[in-house]
């Protein structure tokens, strides 16, 4: 039986990591171009006595599309004997599922790839390219606020509890000089992610990098966050007290998908 | 007497020009309160004509006299003579009432030159010389403030509030001249909300009355220098008149407090003034 | 005060009313320019105009209980070359004389200062003969007026001063003047149509004038300790030419307004920025809190400011209920994926 934990865990990897793949074709053309008019459903399923617990990606002429759930009739079926080893696959932990539909090896070597890409997020140290860097920061930038909706979504205590007592308020991360942009708006109880500004209000806390070194040398923890602070790296806008209960949340994210 | 006989010769033909000016005007504006300014003619003429001391070319001459036609709708019968006088050109008359015309039926100050205050609604005259007597005393300025009401405007409340206060501050640099025509829209004056007795109103308030007749220069100019000599009580002028004089479908008749023209009547009436004028 | 320039602070007027600034800054203005005159209607006393009719007694003119006649003598004073305050009760100046300030005043476009007192409900014991909850919406509608609201003594001080440099007719509308202080000094940059934030704030804006300003400032410290709240307060003084920017801002930055005033709903503050709001096309949470479009009950004033909403407990009040409410129209709360 998978642990409350584990199942948090799988809810970062399912409903908040695996749907960056969809982002990672957006922003890498000559990548996307090889799945031009790729068809088919490859499935990743965790077996839990309690229930089945999967996502899927589905590809439609070469349009990516990701959902949570198990679909009827997969291409590719990735099973994992518990949540624990799917959670530790995804975190690049060893851990092998079985795999049906070996005969659709386009579609299977192409959705490898992709989590092969997806990888970037889990990287220790920053990547050489800086088109690779920039992308690193992207997805983890959607991956944050998207990771703390889903675990509110899904009952995790203290962001549950944080967002049930919240006014209509949003919060938000930025490069700047970048369009990378992302914010979490809560209400209530309520949690809406998404990418880009948010237009609609000032932002109650807006943690605001100075660039994508920057925003690397933070995510990575490998530069201090007050010496961040003091040179400016990373600039948090708004209520201080907040700030860090946010920024709390974003480490309960990057906890649980490692 | 006061004035002389060439000046009395040439008050009458202006009479007589300034009425048939305010005919045709009520022509081109297709309607005005003729009534109400033909019985003023001569009134105004002194003003304009005699005493006050203004310069057409310099209408915001800082020292000038001051002339407020509180009864502001008398437009039709205001305009011509400023028009006469040289503070615009003759020519405006003809699109007065029009769209985009800076004549219209109550004439504007911000656009008239020669119009000192903007009237229309009734009332408002006397304050206001009140207070432009009290602001050229207090500057030590010499200039006077003429102000010209109408009778039926002395119903509003606001009239004896200034008269009242003109009293109490002894303010004696404005010359107050009533044309009592004793007519108003819905009827006589004395039918529709009796004035008299009037003078003794005026007394009661703590003016000095003058009563004459409207339409005789001599008694008019006889009051005017005696208000702008005197100076123990401010005066006011009641100025006995006829409401349409001249014009004898109209003379004495509350009906033309406002009325509009056709070509024939306006023949009609030029022809009335005209002999009017002669049998002098 | 400071020797030469015109500077009020806290110290100097630690023991006048609003009113009592009033007149005292009309003294010192007079002093120095020789064409203002003071007016009022049988009312010197208490508008505080007697202090200015005690020093200057040549340049002071009483009209008795005759409103109309003194705001057209106002008019005529103001074409002799003079300037002109004239003060007497809000009711008498905005509603009595309301034909003579539009016709002789506003159509001429003469420079009269109007200080109108006892504005809103301030005269609360003396009933709704005497309040005076339309003033805003009349003045409004006045074309070439401008219309201020001054929260406090010190705001007045300046509201007075920017009236005389101002070419053409002011209303200024200030209470029975026993205000509590908002500000310290008065050099804290008041202009005439730019309000002044006296808070910032991403959750809501506060916009207020007059009482309600001051009452909405400590309510905001308040809901800033409490309920962590960031709430941000505009005093907006002067309510013509309204400070459209403030506004636009605290809409795309806040996207809730509450607005408050010792005023009708109808016409008022309230309207005025609504006029604002609707005008850009974006949405935003709104509410307008003042006298309910009733005559307002017999009462002090600090308990008539609690007794329609807007005291700084009923403002607290206010804010928590209209944060619960959804500024967005869609209850969309998937995420983007």
């Amino acid at each position: 039986m998978a642990t409350q934990n584990e199942l948090f865990a799988s809810t970062i990897f399912l409903k908040a990591a695996l749907p960056l793949t969809k982002v990672i074709l957006e922003y890498r053309p000559k990548m996307a171009a090889k799945y031009k008019g790729l068809n088919g459903v490859v499935q990743f399923i965790a077996k839990d006595e309690a229930g089945n617990i999967g996502a899927f990606l589905q590809f439609s002429d070469g349009v990516l599309d990701v959902k949570y759930g198990i679909h009827e009739h997969p291409d590719i079926v990735f099973t994992f004997k518990s949540v624990k080893a799917m959670n530790d696959f995804f975190a690049g932990k060893p851990a092998v599922p079985s795999i049906k539909g070996l005969t659709k090896l386009k579609l299977l070597i192409k959705s490898v790839n992709l989590l092969l890409a997806l990888k970037i997020i889990g990287r220790k140290t920053p990547p050489k390219k800086p088109e690779d860097r920039e992308l690193m920061v992207r997805l983890l930038l959607y991956l944050l606020p998207l990771g703390i909706s889903q675990l509110n979504k899904a009952g995790y205590p203290d962001i549950a509890k944080f967002c049930q007592k919240s006014p209509d308020r949003t919060f938000a991360w930025s490069v700047t000089g970048t369009d990378i942009a992302s914010y979490l708006r809560m209400k209530a109880g309520n949690s809406k992610s998404g990418r880009g500004r948010y237009t609609r209000s000032k932002p109650f806390v807006e943690f605001k990098f100075d660039s994508i070194d920057g925003a690397l040398g933070i995510l990575l923890q490998t530069t201090d966050m007050m010496e961040a602070s003091l040179n400016r790296v990373l600039v948090i806008e708004g209520s201080p007290e907040y700030g860090k209960e946010i920024g709390s949340f974003m480490n309960i994210v990057g906890q649980l998908a490692s | 007497m006061p004035l002389t006989q060439q000046e009395i010769q040439q008050f009458t033909a202006k009479a007589c020009q300034l009425r048939k000016d305010a005919i045709d005007t009520v022509y081109w504006a297709g309607g005005g309160h003729i009534g109400g300014s033909l019985s003023f003619t001569e009134i105004m003429i002194l003003l304009y004509y005699k005493y006050a001391r203004i310069d057409p070319k310099n209408p915001g001459w800082d020292d000038r006299d001051r002339i407020v036609v509180s009864k502001g709708h008398a437009g039709v019968g205001y305009a011509p003579i400023l028009a006469d006088k040289g503070y615009f050109p003759r020519e405006l008359l003809k699109e007065f009432n029009h769209t985009g015309s800076i004549l219209g039926m109550h004439l504007d100050g911000n656009k008239v030159p020669g119009v000192d205050v903007s009237t229309g609604s009734l009332g408002h005259g006397l304050p206001i010389t009140v207070g432009l007597g009290i602001g050229a005393r207090l500057q030590g300025k010499s200039w006077l403030t003429y102000c010209v009401l109408g009778d039926g405007e002395c119903d509003e409340g606001s009239v004896w509030e200034a008269a009242m206060a003109a009293a109490h501050y002894k303010v004696t640099n404005i010359i107050t001249i009533v044309d009592r025509n004793r007519m108003m829209i819905d009827g006589p004056t004395e039918e529709v909300m009796r004035l008299e007795p009037f003078a003794d109103k005026w007394k009661a308030f703590g003016w000095i009355v003058k009563e004459v007749d409207g339409h005789d220069f001599n008694q008019l100019a006889d009051a005017i220098e005696y208000a702008q000599k005197e100076d123990k009580a401010p005066v006011v002028i009641i100025a006995h008149t006829i409401k349409g004089k001249c014009v004898d479908f109209m003379e004495d008749k509350y009906e033309w407090h406002y009325g509009g023209l056709d070509s024939e009547k306006v023949e009609l009436a030029k022809a009335c003034i005209d002999k009017h004028y002669c049998e002098l | 005060m400071a020797a030469d320039g015109l500077t009020y602070t806290i110290v100097d007027t630690a023991n006048m009313s609003t009113a009592e600034i009033y007149g005292k800054v009309l003294c010192d203005l007079a002093e120095k320019h020789k064409e203002i005159v003071g007016l009022s209607a049988d009312l010197a006393k208490s508008t505080k105009m007697g202090q200015f009719a005690a020093t200057f007694p040549d340049r002071f003119f009483n009209a008795g209980i005759a409103e109309q006649n003194m705001f057209g003598m106002a008019a005529g004073l103001a074409k002799a070359g003079l300037t002109p305050f004239v003060s007497t009760f809000a009711v008498f100046a905005s509603l009595r004389a309301a034909e003579q300030v539009r016709t002789d005043i506003c159509y001429q476009k003469l420079n009269v200062k109007i200080i109108a007192t006892h504005a809103g409900t301030s005269f609360g014991q003396a009933g709704t003969t005497h309040h005076c909850t339309e003033d805003l919406a009349v003045m409004r509608s006045f074309a070439n007026m401008v219309v201020i609201a001054p929260a406090d003594g010190i705001e007045t001080a300046n509201a007075v001063m920017a009236a005389y440099e101002h070419k053409g007719p002011v209303y200024i509308r200030i209470n029975r003047g026993f205000d509590p202080f908002l500000y310290e000094k008065t050099d804290y940059g008041f202009q005439i149509g730019k309000a002044v934030q006296l808070k910032d704030g991403t959750d809501i804006t506060i916009i207020a004038c007059g009482a309600a300003a001051y009452n909405a400032y400590h309510a905001a410290n308040i809901l800033e300790k409490e309920d962590k709240l960031s709430v941000r307060v505009i005093n907006m003084h002067t309510i013509k030419p309204i400070d459209e920017e403030a506004i636009l801002k605290a809409v795309m930055e806040t996207r809730r307004i509450v607005t408050f005033e010792d005023h009708n709903i109808i016409g008022g503050l309230g309207s005025a920025v609504a006029e604002v709001i609707v005008k850009s096309g974006k949405g935003c949470a709104f509410e307008t809190v003042g006298i309910p479009d009733q005559y307002a009950i017999i009462g002090l004033p600090e308990d008539l400011q609690n007794y329609y909403g807007f005291d700084q407990n009923k403002i607290i009040e206010k804010v928590r209920q209209i944060m619960g409410k959804d500024f967005e129209q869609t209850e969309d709360w998937e995420d983007e994926v």
